[in-house]
């Protein structure tokens, strides 16, 4: 019942090389591949940054960048793993800007009077693998994000960070671990 | 290491995924932002601006008000006004855009609609005084100059405001309906009526002397009393600027400033928010000329010491149509009084007060009462059903809760139609996907000036049965508005007193406009038609003319936006070759114009086709060129579809793997590189001995070897909804004021990560703003100091791939 609006797929299944190939002549060709992947975008987004603000933000910088860069998609990889790979890049940079933590805000941020929207639901959660991501080695954390938060499998993140898949494995692997043992997050996965 | 001790990490981490969507405002606007950001491949682009043109939308609204603003305060000025502080120059609205002097910058036309303002020889670079926190005492304090006597609460973000001030803890103190958030000294929020706040449409504001003097008012009830300057302000509601001390508005990034920001709602004043920086001078320092400054923004290799932001209106665009701001609106639901009912909402909760009362717990904003043994302190906001009655006592909102339980689900936010069926109001949900089936619900409560059939309509709210239990009903979707950055940072200040040698400045890059006056004849080159679908119902069709490959094979030339002795035949020549005879001059939208005085069309039968074959490249006459062997056995020569130079070698000859997309074609595999070309085969054009063909689109075969469908066609033309991207934009206003970034959000660069201002200072800057063709607003901050007095950037950062 949770409404799609505006984002509904309205153009029969088309796969996504096909897609990315007509998008750079054609604007709803690139809004359908927005569609698709806007979802695992947003989910890795946020799971490094923990806000709303910011996960938007870095979303919209993804797909504006792979629009600019659409035509230097040539259909190698997956399209997933290559926007992916524009999502890593973008988070990274922010990253790296940033000279303070990243404040938890509150998902209430669209405007003055505007009711607040269901993100805040999940707000806790998100912010405690956040910040558990960010105690973690950066390799093992966006390997982690890639494959349980932008959905790639280990072959696409691979791709994404310029891995192999088996690299990948290892980093997952490793990194749950981390996760587990260097972090509060078994606190969370056990309650 | 035991991989299956973690299954519990997977576990969560998959279940904290599985949970976090997109808010479908933000998806919405995303997708708009991004189908106006998008232009067909080789046509011209702005470089420095493709950030700032992704968020353009009308902003008709801001527009005719700012055009109101500008006629007061144009009575007010004298003809040539020197930079003082709060004394901008302005516009004359008596002035057509088009005699106002022009410029062009990034191929856009820059409209120069106020006098430069002469500067003072110099001006105060101040340090900004470190913020101090709040403590429970110093928020007793300000809670005391608000006049309030309520409890006061330390939060972690477990309120729907927590982290509006920036920050994850701060302080909260209630008083009946209203609240006081406080992050430090110089940053809190007061906000009259939490309730109202969060249940009324804030307003868009007009200038009038109503909400001045409420403002005033407010000010001088709460201690506000001087070193302000109250103004409405673009982008935003109105301000109380706090002035530097030597009487200058300070501004921040993105149309911030600092002061007390208002927001109205239909009951006056819903909040205000505070920015007081406090100072210490630092030096004195000599600053360029607004003419001076303006030539930086005009300077496209200049790529320091500005910043640029758009500001777009509050608008949605629904189906393809702009709803625009006066056209919004949205119910919220009015609860009965006094009497039980079933609830749904967001509860949080506060610890202790810091001198040990009882946690404040909120439901949507009303503070709740009655049975709250079971709700925990610290609770963070959670969707929940409750039940119990909503009260009203001595104007102070609460819910007496009788029962609750955290719901299993979200709150719903659907799109249908609301109609009267017999004595009844139904919604017919709209059918999105699979997991969306239509369905019938009763509303209950619906205002009695809802427009029936109300097609769309967009509610909030959770389905009991057959009822959906609605809390807003709003014709627009979502809250829409934003804006954008661009431009670039400013330098570091120089406060050594010995100057450093900046880089030779690079060269400018020739513009892109042919030679006034030129006439061309029998010009051959690609005609694309671009059609935009209007706000009023319109279409506005453009007709860019791209001509040939120049004997260098240089595929792309520019484009020229064809005028004159056009016709309804062009209309069946998009992306097709017509042969043009004219004059090229003058700029229109952004582009060079050539005024057609004939055309002919070359090959009026000539359509798309859609060819089978197999795709390689190759080095032709040192060429390297891509060569498709079509199933009939002739070898093309791939062209570029616009200029029609040579197209580019790729390196992927990849088919369609898998209808998921993953994977790739084996080497071997017999199906490898075959595809399905969309192309124009122009008679008699040849390249390096081969017939040409001009690709516009190719898809790879299914693994099997069937063709993929083209989704779309490119031998018809876009059609785009709303207006074209803007391509002229009126600066209305130059100022002289300081600027100090906004040190709870900091910045970052947009060209790699590189940080280049000083956010410790407020140093001068020169402000150009106005708005865009379509009504967006924008402002450039031009840094004002001499070089002399700036640090030369560092490397240029790595360039993302």
């Amino acid at each position: 019942m949770t409404t799609t609006m505006d984002i509904q797929i309205q153009s029969p299944p088309l796969d996504d090389l096909q897609l990315a190939r007509t998008a750079r002549e054609d604007a709803n060709a690139f809004a359908e591949l927005y569609r698709r992947h806007l979802t695992r975008v947003y989910r890795y987004q946020m799971a490094h940054v923990g806000n709303v603000k910011d996960a938007e933000d870095l979303t919209s910088q993804t797909f504006m960048a792979a629009l600019e860069g659409i035509g230097s998609f040539r259909g190698s990889g997956s399209f997933g793993a290559w926007l992916m790979g524009i999502a890593s890049k973008k988070r990274a940079f922010f990253f790296r800007a940033h000279r303070f933590d990243i404040a938890i805000e509150s998902a209430r941020h669209v405007g003055d009077g505007v009711p607040t929207d269901k993100a805040a639901y999940q707000r806790m959660q998100t912010e405690a693998v956040s910040r558990a991501l960010r105690q973690i080695s950066p390799d093992r954390a966006d390997a982690i994000s890639l494959t349980f938060f932008g959905g790639l499998s280990n072959a696409e993140a691979g791709q994404a960070l310029g891995k192999s898949e088996a690299a990948v494995k290892m980093l997952v692997s490793r990194g749950l671990q981390d996760l587990r043992e260097r972090t509060s997050l078994r606190m969370e996965a056990e309650q | 290491m035991n991989e299956n001790q973690n299954n519990d990490i997977e576990k969560l981490l998959q279940n904290t995924a599985d949970k976090i969507t997109p808010n479908v405002m933000f998806a919405g606007r995303l997708e708009n932002e991004l189908k106006q950001a998008h232009k067909p491949r080789k046509s011209f682009q702005f470089p420095g601006l493709k950030n700032v043109l992704s968020v353009f939308a009308p902003a008709v609204a801001l527009a005719a008000f700012t055009i109101l603003i500008v006629i007061v305060i144009q009575k007010m000025q004298p003809d040539h006004k020197v930079a003082a502080p709060g004394v901008p120059t302005k516009v004359n609205p008596a002035l057509p855009a088009p005699s106002l002097p022009r410029y062009n910058r990034y191929g856009m036309t820059m409209y120069l609609g106020a006098e430069f303002p002469k500067a003072p020889g110099t001006m105060k670079v101040y340090t900004v005084r470190n913020e101090e926190m709040a403590t429970a005492d110093s928020v007793r304090a300000l809670a005391k100059q608000f006049k309030m006597n309520g409890e006061i609460y330390k939060l972690t973000g477990q309120l729907d405001t927590s982290g509006m001030l920036g920050s994850d803890t701060e302080y909260l103190v209630v008083d009946g309906n209203r609240q006081l958030h406080v992050r430090s000294d110089r940053y809190f929020m007061y906000i009259p009526d939490y309730v109202s706040w969060i249940t009324d449409a804030q307003v868009l504001t007009q200038p009038s002397d109503g909400e001045e003097s409420a403002i005033k008012e407010f000010m001088q009830t709460y201690g506000f009393t001087s070193g302000y300057k109250v103004e409405k302000i673009e982008a935003s509601n109105y301000v109380a600027f706090a002035l530097s001390p030597d009487g200058f508005p300070v501004r921040n990034e993105g149309f911030q400033v600092n002061g007390l920001r208002f927001g109205f709602n239909q009951n006056g004043i819903s909040m205000m928010t505070a920015s007081l920086l406090s100072y210490d001078e630092t030096a004195n320092m000599g600053i360029i000329s607004a003419e001076d400054a303006f030539k930086k923004i005009l300077d496209t290799n200049n790529k320091y010491g500005y910043m640029e932001d758009v500001q777009q209106s509050m608008y949605m665009m629904v189906d393809d149509e702009i709803v625009k701001p006066e056209d919004m609106v949205q119910w919220t639901r009015i609860r009965h009084l006094d009497e039980t009912l079933a609830y749904n909402g967001w509860l949080s909760s506060t610890g202790k007060s810091v001198d040990g009362g009882e946690p404040f717990i909120m439901l949507d904003g009303y503070t709740v009462i009655g049975n709250v043994s079971d709700i925990p302190a610290d609770m963070q906001s959670t969707y929940i059903e409750a039940r119990g009655q909503f009260h009203e006592a001595g104007g102070v909102k609460t819910f007496a809760l009788e029962s609750w339980k955290t719901h299993d689900g979200n709150e719903e936010f659907i799109r249908g139609v609301i109609r009267r069926e017999g004595d009844q109001f139904v919604f017919d949900s709209y059918v999105f996907d699979d997991s969306t089936d239509g369905k019938k619900y009763i509303l209950q409560d619906v205002p009695a000036d809802i427009p029936l059939p109300m097609d769309p309509a967009f509610l909030t709210g959770i389905a009991r049965g057959d009822i959906f239990d609605w809390g807003t009903i709003n014709n627009f979707g979502g809250g829409g508005g934003g804006g954008g950055g661009g431009g670039n940072m400013f330098y570091q200040i120089n406060l050594s007193g010995t100057p450093v040698a900046f880089p030779t400045p690079i060269p400018p890059t020739p513009s892109p406009e042919s030679a006034p006056g030129q006439t061309v004849e029998g010009l051959r080159g690609m005609l694309q038609i671009n059609i935009y679908q209007q706000e009023d119902g319109t279409k506005l069709t453009n007709y860019l003319f791209i001509p040939n490959a120049g004997d260098d094979q240089q595929a792309f030339q520019g484009s020229y936006l064809l005028k004159g002795n056009l016709d309804d035949a062009l209309d069946a020549c998009h992306n097709r070759p017509i042969d043009v005879w004219g004059t090229i001059g003058g700029i229109e939208k952004g582009q060079t114009v050539l005024t057609v005085d004939r055309y002919e069309i070359p090959y009026p039968d000539l359509q798309f086709q859609l060819i089978g074959g197999t795709q390689e490249n190759k080095t032709i006459d040192g060429q390297d060129v891509v060569l498709v062997t079509a199933d009939d056995g002739v070898t093309y020569i791939v062209l570029d579809p616009y200029g029609g130079g040579a197209a580019q070698a790729t390196p992927d000859m990849g088919k369609a793997p898998n209808p998921d997309g993953s994977g790739e074609a084996a080497p071997d595999d017999p199906n490898a590189g075959r595809k399905t070309f969309e192309a124009l085969i122009i008679p008699d054009e040849t390249l390096l001995g081969y017939p040409s063909m001009r690709v516009f689109n190719s898809v790879p075969e299914m693994a099997d070897g069937t063709p993929v469908p083209m989704p779309f066609s490119n031998g018809e033309p876009s059609v785009f909804p709303g207006p074209p991207p803007p391509t002229a934009m009126t600066i209305e206003e130059i100022e002289l004021v300081y600027f100090a970034l906004d040190q709870r959000y900091p910045q970052y660069a947009y060209d790699g990560g590189q940080v280049l201002s000083d956010p410790f200072y407020a140093q001068p800057v020169w402000r150009f703003s106005g708005h865009y063709e379509d009504g967006s607003a924008f402002e450039i901050l031009v840094q004002a100091l001499k070089q002399e007095f700036l640090l030369p950037p560092p490397p240029t950062p790595t360039p993302e791939p």
